[in-house]
Order: C-alpha cells, then sequence, then structure tokens
C-alpha cells in the first residue's frame, strides 16, 4: 500500500518537475519591442534561480518520499537538528535573496530614472472603457484641460480657450510612436484606476485619478501592437483595448502631419 | 378575492375606454422647428478607436450629430412633447418597446421618447461590445453590456425624466438621449423639422421643445377637439443646454498646465 | 499560570444550547468549519462559472439560461456586468469566509483548548457571539446577490473609485455596500476569536505546557490570532471609510475631477492609493492568516506519520515568528506599478525577498523531518505532503514577483493568479482538507474512509497543479486578470487551448470534492469506529475520548513532560512518547 502511494507521489512529482522545465522553456513572453531587454534579462536569471530551487527541493521530497517509505523492520532516525546545516542554508538563501534583490534594484532605479530630454511627450488618459492619447502638436506644449468641459465631443474636457490646445492632436485608442526615439507618457485616468499595459513593451503603469504619472521607454521595433488595461476598471475592462502603432520617424512625421488638430477635428 | 380582480377588471375596461374615448375626440399638435444661427460643426468620429467599428463603416465619414441643421433650415433630433397640462390624467402605456438600435457603433434614433411603463429595448446590431449605460438623477439608471451582435436588454423606466442620456463607454462618443414621459404626446423631429402629436384630449398645454445642445423652448397652446393647432419653435443657436442639472460645480484654480480642483465649501 | 479554570461551565442539555447556541469550542469550531464548507460550496461553483465563461467566451450556452436566467441571456452568453461579481464574490468568500474561516476559527477554536490540555476557550460567550456575528458576516454576503444591481463587483481588493462610485459598475451600488458590511460583521468575529486566541494560549496552558512544547499548529495559531488583531483594524477603518464616501458624501479615496459617463462627480481630495495602503496592510498579513496554519497542520501530521521528530522544532518556531513579523512590512509588493513612490517599491522589494528566506527553511525544515523517516501514507499524510509540494511550486514564483522590475510584466496577470492559487489557497485548501482527514475523529468518533480519502487526494492533487500551474504562461503571455473574454485580444487567442485545458482541469477539481463531501456525511454516520489515539500521536488531544466529551478530560487535565514530536525515540519501546506521560512512566527497552 505504502508502496503504490510512495510511487505515485514520487512519480508525479517527477513528472511535475519534467513538465515543468519544458513547458516554462517555451517563449511565452511576447515579442519584446522596446528598450527594456533587462527586464527579460531579469525574468530569465530568476526562471533559473528558481528553477534550480525547484528541482532540487522538488527531486529531493520525491527521492525522500520513495526512500523512506514504511518498511518492515525500518525505524525511523531520531533526529532533532543540525545547526550547521540549517546555518548553511538559511545563510544560502539569504545569500541568494540578497544577490537578487540588488540587481533587481538597479534595474527599477533604471526603469523609473527620469526622460531624456529629447524625449516625446504624448499624453494617455484612461477613462472607461478607452484610452484617450493627446500629442502637444508643433508648440510642444499640452493645452490646458478642464474637467467641466468633458462632454462627449471633447473626451478630456480641453480647454478650447488656452491657445496651447489648438493644435493639439486627439486620439482613440490609437497611439502612433516613432522607433528609436524615447517617448516619455504622462498617464491619467478621467474615473477610476485603470493600467497602461503593453505586453510587447514590458511596461506596465496604473492610470489613477488626481494623479499624472510619468513613464519613459524607447520603442525598438516598428509595427502595430495591443494596448490592453490591467487593473479591474468595470464591466468593460475586457474590452479597453488599444493599438500602439511604432513607425520610422519619417513615417511618424507624416502621420502627425496628416492628422487635424484639436480646433480643426 | 376573485370577486376583487372582476371589479377591478370592470374598472380598468372603464377607464381604458374613457381614454380611447378621449383619444377618439383628440386634437393634433403640429408644427416644426426652425434654426436661424450657425451652428458649429459637428465632429468626425474616430471609428479606427475600435477596427470592428472602422469595418462596419468602411471607410464612411461619420460624424457626430450633435447639431443636424436640415436644408430647410429647421433643427433635427428635437424632442418635442408636453410638459404640463396633462395632471391627473393616466394614459395606458403602448405595448410594443421603444427601440434603440447600435449599429454602426452609432445609435438609431439618437433621440427617442418613451412612455412610463412602456419597455426601452436596446439592441446591438454590432458585432462588436456596446454597454448601455443611462446615469439619472431620477432612478432610470443601468448599465449592462452586450458583448456579441443580436443581443438586446429591455428596460422598465421608473420615473418621468427629459433627457435621460445614454452612453456607451467602449464607444466614448456614442450618445443617445431618451425622453421618458408619462404620457404618449411626444415627437421628435426629423429631415423636415417637423412634428405630430396626435389624439391630444382637449385643454391648455405648455408644449416643449428640447435640443441637446440649445436646450429646451416652451410654449402654450390650447388643443380643442378634433382641431389642429399648429406651433413654430425657433431656435437662434445662442441657446445653452443645462448640462448636468443636479451637479454642483466646484471652485476651480488654474494650477500649471491643468485645471485641477482646490477642496473648498461649496457655493449654491 | 492560570490552572483552576477548569469545567467553567456545565455540559448543558437543550439541543438549542448543545448544538446551535452552544459555549463548547469543539461545536463552536465545527461551526465554523461546515459553514465555511457551505461558503466554500458556493465559491468553487462561482469559480465553476468563470472557467465555463473563460475557456469558451463566445459559445452560446442556453441550458446556462435555464438555470441562471439572470446572469446569461436568453441565447446563453454570459452578461458581462455579472462576471466580475463572480470573480470579486469567488475571492472574497474563499480568502475571508472559507480560507481564513475552516483553519483558523474552525480548526483553531476545536484544537486549541484539547492541544494545551485546557477545559474550553478562556472567553466561551465571546467565542459563541464571534460564531454568531459570523454566521450574520455570511447571510450578508450571500443576501447581496439578490439586491439591485447584484453582488459586489470591484473585485476582492475594492479599489475605489471603482467600489465608491455607485455608478462606475452595476455591483457599486447595494452589493458593494452590503460586502462592506459583511466584511465589517466578519472582522468583528475574527477579532473576538483572535482574543480568545491569545488569551487561551497564553493563560490556559495546563501544567508543564511551556510555550517551547506547544505543537507548531498551536504556535500557528497564536500568531494568526496577533496578525488579525492588528492588522484587521487597518481595513475596518478603510472599510468604513468608503462607506462613508459612498453614502455620505465624503471624499477619503476619490480625488476631484472624477467624470463618469460625461457626468462630473462632486468628490474632492481623496487619494485611491490610501485605500490600497490600508486594504494591504491588512491584506499581505491575511494570506499569512490563510498559509501559516497549513504550515502548522503539515508539521504536525508530517512528524506524525513520518515517525520522526519535526526537524528543528526552535526554527520552525523562530520561522513563524519571522514570517510574522515580515508580513506587515511587504504590503507594498502588491503596489509595485499603482503610482507608489518608487522609492517605496525599493524597500517593499527588499522585504519581500527577505521574507523568502524563513520560508524557504521551512521547506527545508520538512525535507530534512523526511529524510530517514518512515513514511505512512495515510490521506492526511497525503494531503500534508501536497502542502509542501504547492508551497514549493507557488513559494518560488514569488521571488519573481517580489523583483518590482519583472512585477511590471506579471503584475495583474493570470502569473500572479497561478502564483497566489498555488501557494495560499492551495496551502490553505490541503491544510483544510489534511486537518479534516486527520482530526475527524475527535471530531466525530470515526474515521474517515481512506480509499475514498485517497482517491479524493489524488484528483485533486493533480487537477490542483493542471488547474493552476498553466497560468504561470498565461500571466507571462500578458493576459490579464480578471477579464471576461481573453480572444478580444490578438496576443492572447493562441492561448485557448490553455484555457480550455485549465477549465476542464478546474471542473474534474470540483467534481472530486463531491467525494470530499459524501465521505465526510458518510463517516460521521457508517465510518469504523475511532479509539482514542488511532494514528498513534504524541499531542494532548489524542489522551481523551474520540469525540472528546465536555470539558474535554473526564478527570483531571493531562499534565505535559515533553515536547509534542518524540517520535521513535531510541530505547523506547513504542515509537512515539505521548506529551502527558510521565518519564518514569515510559517502557523502554530494557526495563521491558
Amino acid at each position: 500500500m505504502s508502496r503504490i502511494q510512495a510511487f505515485l507521489f514520487a512519480g508525479f512529482t517527477i513528472l511535475l518537475v519534467v513538465v515543468a522545465v519544458w513547458a516554462f522553456r517555451k517563449p511565452w513572453l511576447p515579442d519584446l519591442a522596446a528598450d527594456r531587454a533587462a527586464i527579460d534579462a531579469r525574468i530569465y536569471l530568476t526562471m533559473t534561480v528558481t528553477g534550480i530551487a525547484f528541482i532540487l527541493t522538488q527531486v529531493l521530497l520525491a527521492v525522500f518520499i520513495w526512500r523512506f517509505r514504511a518498511r518492515e523492520g525500518q525505524t525511523a532516525a531520531y533526529w532533532h537538528d543540525n545547526p550547521r546545516l540549517e546555518f548553511t542554508w538559511t545563510a544560502v538563501t539569504a545569500g541568494v535573496m540578497t544577490i537578487l534583490v540588488l540587481g533587481a534594484l538597479r534595474l527599477w532605479a533604471q526603469v523609473y530614472s527620469p526622460p531624456p530630454a529629447d524625449a516625446l511627450l504624448v499624453e494617455v488618459t484612461g477613462q472607461q472603457f478607452a484610452w484617450n492619447v493627446r500629442y502637444p502638436g508643433p508648440d510642444g506644449v499640452l493645452g490646458r484641460t478642464d474637467p467641466r468641459r468633458i462632454t462627449v465631443d471633447n473626451p478630456l474636457g480641453i480647454d478650447d480657450q488656452d491657445p496651447r490646445s489648438a493644435d493639439d492632436i486627439f486620439l482613440v485608442n490609437q497611439l502612433y510612436l516613432p522607433v528609436g526615439r524615447p517617448v516619455r507618457l504622462r498617464i491619467r485616468s478621467k474615473d477610476v484606476i485603470h493600467s497602461f499595459f503593453l505586453p510587447n513593451f514590458r511596461v506596465k503603469q496604473d492610470a489613477v485619478p488626481g494623479m499624472t504619472i510619468d513613464i519613459w521607454f524607447t520603442p525598438t521595433q516598428t509595427g502595430t501592437f495591443e494596448l490592453a488595461c490591467a487593473e479591474h476598471c468595470g464591466l468593460g475592462h475586457y474590452r479597453m483595448r488599444g493599438f500602439v502603432v511604432v513607425q520610422t520617424p519619417e513615417e511618424f512625421a507624416e502621420t502627425l502631419a496628416s492628422l487635424p488638430p484639436w480646433s480643426g477635428q | 378575492m376573485k370577486r376583487g380582480f372582476l371589479i377591478l377588471g370592470c374598472v380598468a375596461f372603464l377607464v381604458g375606454g374613457t381614454l380611447t374615448a378621449y383619444g377618439q375626440a383628440g386634437g393634433t399638435i403640429t408644427g416644426k422647428v426652425n434654426f436661424t444661427g450657425t451652428a458649429s460643426p459637428n465632429r468626425l468620429i474616430q471609428m479606427g478607436a475600435d477596427p470592428n467599428c472602422l469595418k462596419i463603416n468602411a471607410g464612411k465619414k461619420v460624424y457626430q450629430e450633435v447639431v443636424v441643421v436640415n436644408p430647410n433650415k429647421t433643427l433635427k433630433n428635437v424632442f418635442v412633447h408636453i410638459k404640463s397640462g396633462l395632471e391627473g390624467k393616466t394614459f395606458s402605456p403602448p405595448k410594443e418597446p421603444a427601440l434603440i438600435d447600435q449599429q454602426g457603433c452609432i445609435y438609431h434614433p439618437r433621440v427617442t421618447g418613451v412612455m412610463l411603463g412602456q419597455t426601452l429595448r436596446v439592441k446591438n446590431s454590432d458585432p462588436t461590445l456596446h454597454n448601455v449605460h443611462a446615469w439619472s438623477q431620477k432612478g432610470n439608471s443601468f448599465n449592462v453590456a452586450q458583448p456579441v451582435q443580436g443581443m438586446t436588454n429591455d428596460f422598465q423606466l421608473k420615473a418621468e425624466e427629459v433627457m435621460l442620456q445614454i452612453k456607451c463607454d467602449v464607444h466614448p462618443w456614442m450618445i443617445g438621449y431618451v425622453g421618458v414621459v408619462p404620457h404618449p404626446f411626444f415627437a421628435v423631429t426629423g429631415d423636415e423639422g417637423t412634428f405630430t402629436i396626435q389624439n391630444v384630449p382637449p385643454g391648455k398645454y405648455v408644449l416643449q421643445a428640447w435640443h441637446e445642445k440649445y436646450g429646451a423652448l416652451t410654449q402654450n397652446v390650447e388643443v380643442k377637439a378634433g382641431a389642429t393647432v399648429t406651433v413654430e419653435f425657433t431656435y437662434t443657436g445662442t441657446e445653452k443646454a443645462e448640462l448636468n442639472p443636479g451637479f454642483i460645480l466646484q471652485e476651480l484654480k488654474v494650477v500649471g498646465d491643468d485645471v485641477l480642483f482646490r477642496p473648498v465649501f461649496r457655493r449654491k | 499560570m492560570h490552572h483552576g479554570h477548569e469545567g467553567n461551565h456545565e455540559a448543558p442539555q437543550s439541543f438549542l444550547r448543545r448544538y446551535i447556541f452552544s459555549l463548547d469550542h469543539k461545536v463552536i469550531g465545527i461551526q465554523y468549519y461546515l459553514t465555511a464548507l457551505f461558503m466554500m460550496l458556493v465559491a468553487g461553483l462561482l469559480a465553476m462559472l468563470i472557467r465555463i465563461q473563460l475557456a469558451w467566451p463566445q459559445a452560446a450556452q442556453p441550458w446556462l439560461h435555464k438555470i441562471l436566467p439572470g446572469l446569461y441571456d436568453p441565447n446563453g452568453i454570459m452578461r458581462p456586468e455579472y462576471y466580475p461579481m463572480l470573480f470579486t464574490m469567488h475571492g472574497t468568500l474563499m480568502v475571508f469566509f472559507v480560507m481564513s474561516t475552516a483553519p483558523v476559527s474552525g480548526f483553531g477554536n476545536f484544537l486549541i483548548p484539547l492541544q494545551i490540555g485546557a477545559r474550553d476557550m478562556a472567553f466561551p460567550f465571546l467565542n459563541m457571539m464571534s460564531y454568531w456575528t459570523f454566521f450574520v458576516g455570511c447571510l450578508v454576503m450571500l443576501a447581496s446577490f439578490f439586491v439591485a444591481g447584484g453582488a459586489a463587483a470591484a473585485g476582492w481588493t475594492a479599489y475605489p473609485p471603482l467600489s465608491a462610485l455607485r455608478e462606475a459598475i452595476p455591483g457599486s451600488q447595494w452589493g458593494q455596500t452590503l460586502w462592506i458590511v459583511g466584511m465589517v460583521f466578519f472582522i468583528a468575529s475574527f477579532t473576538m476569536g483572535g482574543l480568545n486566541f491569545v488569551t487561551t494560549i497564553l493563560n490556559l496552558r495546563t501544567r508543564g505546557m511551556s510555550m517551547f512544547r506547544l505543537p507548531l499548529t498551536i504556535w500557528a495559531m497564536f500568531c494568526v490570532a496577533v496578525l488579525g488583531l492588528l492588522s484587521f483594524p487597518a481595513l475596518t477603518a478603510g472599510a468604513i471609510m468608503l462607506l462613508f464616501d459612498r453614502h455620505f458624501g465624503t471624499s477619503f479615496f476619490v480625488p476631484s475631477g472624477i467624470v463618469i459617463a460625461d457626468k462630473l462627480t462632486s468628490h474632492q481630495g481623496g487619494s485611491p492609493l490610501l485605500w490600497q495602503h490600508l486594504f494591504w496592510f491588512l491584506g499581505h498579513p491575511e494570506v499569512y492568516i490563510l498559509m501559516l496554519p497549513a504550515m502548522g497542520f503539515a508539521s504536525d501530521i508530517i512528524s506524525v506519520f513520518a515517525r520522526k521528530p519535526i526537524f528543528s522544532y526552535r526554527a520552525m518556531v523562530y520561522a513563524i515568528l519571522a514570517i510574522s513579523t515580515l508580513s506587515f512590512l511587504v504590503w507594498g509588493h502588491h503596489m509595485f506599478v499603482s503610482g507608489m513612490s518608487p522609492y517605496l517599491g525599493m524597500a517593499f522589494a527588499i522585504f519581500t525577498l527577505l521574507i523568502a528566506v524563513p520560508s524557504a527553511v521551512k521547506v527545508f525544515n520538512w525535507l530534512a523531518t523526511l529524510w530517514r523517516a518512515k513514511i505512512h501514507f495515510t490521506t492526511p499524510m497525503l494531503f500534508a505532503l501536497g502542502i509542501v509540494s504547492l508551497f514549493i511550486s507557488g513559494g518560488l514564483s514569488g521571488i519573481w514577483l517580489g523583483q518590482a522590475p519583472i512585477d511590471i510584466q506579471v503584475h495583474d496577470t493570470y502569473f500572479v493568479v497561478a502564483h497566489f492559487h498555488l501557494i495560499m489557497a492551495g496551502a490553505a485548501l490541503f491544510g483544510v482538507f489534511a486537518a479534516t482527514y486527520y482530526w475527524f475523529p475527535k471530531m466525530f468518533g470515526r474515521m474517515m474512509n481512506e480509499t475514498l480519502g485517497k482517491l479524493h487526494f489524488w484528483l485533486t492533487f493533480v487537477t490542483y497543479y493542471l488547474t493552476f500551474f498553466p497560468m504561470h504562461f498565461l500571466g507571462l503571455r500578458g493576459m490579464m486578470r480578471r477579464i471576461y473574454d481573453p480572444t478580444q485580444y490578438d496576443l492572447f487567442k493562441p492561448l485557448q487551448p490553455i484555457n480550455e485545458l485549465i477549465s476542464i482541469s478546474a471542473f474534474v477539481l470540483g467534481a472530486a470534492q463531491l467525494i470530499f463531501v459524501f465521505n465526510f456525511v458518510w463517516s460521521i454516520f457508517r465510518g469504523k469506529k475511532a479509539d482514542r489515539n488511532p494514528w498513534r500521536a504524541n499531542t494532548l488531544e489524542w489522551t481523551t475520548e474520540s469525540p472528546a466529551p465536555h470539558g474535554n478530560w473526564r478527570g483531571p487535565l493531562p499534565v505535559v513532560y515533553r515536547g509534542p514530536y518524540e517520535y521513535s525515540v531510541p530505547g523506547a519501546v513504542e515509537d512515539y512518547i505521548p506529551q502527558h506521560v510521565a518519564p518514569a512512566e515510559v517502557k523502554t527497552v530494557g526495563t521491558r
């Protein structure tokens, strides 16, 4: 009886390890399209470290369960502790964690570093259930917004009286970006909390009402990518979907020129 | 118990009969809504926000229909109804529901009326998600989603409201207005800018026209049995709709690029 | 210590006082346990509906309309406004009303006096009050499904403004209010229970039962009670503030200038992040409230069936204490991308990886306990080993999530769902099952059926992995949590076979629990009669009759001479030496 159970448990555990290792090695991450390869590298490093720990502990579990199943005439060892062994595994774990966290903090500081001066400024405002995109236009300055002015025709409440808003370009769910140039996104929300998520870019930032949060990155691949909302924001959360179109600088300039400014929209 | 129902039935029959009699002996209000000003142009809708909408409209340019001035200088999408004068009278609601169709990522019709007790039916004819979100100050709120083509929802509205605004949050440009009134005497102007309200019981009324941008105008009318009374409303284009009634706007302060709110005590 | 606290209330005679409004900790524990099992059934069914939807999001299933006409349109398409209610209530019920209740309030109440050698809890009346407060909380939560707008739908985390503004989602009408009220009842109940736990463990231990002779289950219960007492007040405060924001026009969590459906709201000056801090200040310790009892059960059960002392008892205690302390310092790892200062993110990343150390120590100690053991594969042992397995598998992904930059990609995706279902829900669920099979004889005087138990274990164990392990891959791909239809995104369309696999596995997992329910009910009436100590275990509960009588021991309370893990002591005749056997009475080989 104990033989069957031990075999099943050990066998299942080994199978789990094999399948897990096989499955984790598949390319699950979406194709990278921004300068955040360091995040991928960190994911793979952590995958390796935790993978080794996973294989080690699960295999030990399987081996012990098989090897030390109850048998006739066998007695268990009377063994309370082993300070040296315990100190070793505590120290090793702590050491690995320290190394991992130091690297993570370095990368974290890099991701949240101030944007370069030449970054392209774009404002992205979440609302139930769409992303409002606004470019500052040729003057490089976003016009004033005012929630009192929000109507169905003016989802951001752009102040028409502000001369700076005349050349702003307003789009819904469509974010055009030039390849190779840093972009600085101002993430905002009109109503509830959303989360601006670009799976291909390794970019995620909550859009919080009452806050304006700047993030920056550099697109490295041209193409069309999906923009998702990652924070539950209501009954249409699953369809709060937009698109990021990364173009060559020339195409991007053309696109911007072809879009009507706010005053003429 | 059974006898109670019987009596109730008789009463209902009698009331119904009287009402029908009213209807037959009623007069007609007809007229049109003129527009003398110049309207600011309607904005182009960015159907590209949802590829499904773009596909349905197949390259067609669709404009937001905030102000539609007909060639004959009249206004389309004006909701005309009897605002007062019918107090104390009751009318049985139509059996068939008032229908709003979502087609091409636009509400059809944009402005409509429904009688209290009548069903408001909203249908999704698009192969994309629409949600139907009404935010009412009077208890008529609802918020439902229709993820697949052909889905419908029925609503029973609870209170008189001119106008109940409905929106699709997935397609922020989609907006519609529903006049919820306790009687069947309402109409919406069309391509000719005209309206006709029939079978109105004789009496003196206040007739109201409502437009989403230019707000409400009222006129007094007297309806005589069997006669037709003609009414003309004229918008000059300078009127303003009362936005978001019931919400008290707050004191504002300009900080840098944006108007931010400074917490203040509210002033009425 | 207070030893004169014996037989503080008489055995009641009437049915009402004996089984309904009982003051007996064992009855109260079983009441909690059974109520939690019922809530698990409800919450589990909600999960089944979620899985039907995620596997076949656009498929018309008219039979569902026949069963749940409100939830599905006549063609059998789920109405999206109800989907958020499913995951909100699944999470809320499972986390608080099932996984906090069954192990802590259920087994905690049942076991604490029995394992420390007391007649009852310190405050029996408070204990009864605690259960009935919890019961009202359950009723309020269940009632919320039937109010206008339906149950709460802002997620179990109830982030405002979604949860604060009635117009934001239908569930934020009366459903959210009832959610808050239900939670306040729950917290009140848990606080009463916590006070009782701490007082009882500190003051009512029998003679000889020093703190370092307590079974690890009791250590876990002690820490859980302290965690609850210290962390739940933050949520209470938050919940009441949220209630005020919703009904009395305050603005604690709702900032100015919020516009919903083109209408400007009149709130001003609140902060959505304040709620997140308050919520997670509870929310993270809460995770350990679920897990620590399971770790305690696992330690006790593994030691019994390995016939071996738990490896490094003191390290186990210190690990529990370290985890409990650190659990108050890691809440911000739920908020790395929330807009919180990146500096704070750094601090929380450090503490999060630090908490991995005591967690790893526990795993190593369990493994070391199995080394050179004599393992008997009873159903409780299988479930206890399942806890170890799941704790490893789910714990390691915590090292990913704790690293803030990785969290950018996987935050709010199915990777997180995989992580917490494996480690937190898995440990708690397997803990409940292990404890049930193990202590059932003491609860009902009969054994549960082993064959059915093993079948239940294997079906549960395999499908649990099959259900939750593949979610890692969905998450790495980017598939977000709480979405009604993943196929809306081109990126996630290729994942649909995995979603179907997960769903089918989840249905088997759900169905397998029926075996447990059957075994449970059947064994109460037909199970093999149990003697006092069917597992040949050391702890005090096995020194009294099965089931234990009112007052727990008919004679005087047992006196404790040693720790609870003296198995396979060299020289002893039996391979276990119970805590209450005086050293002179231990039969050794020499004195035979």
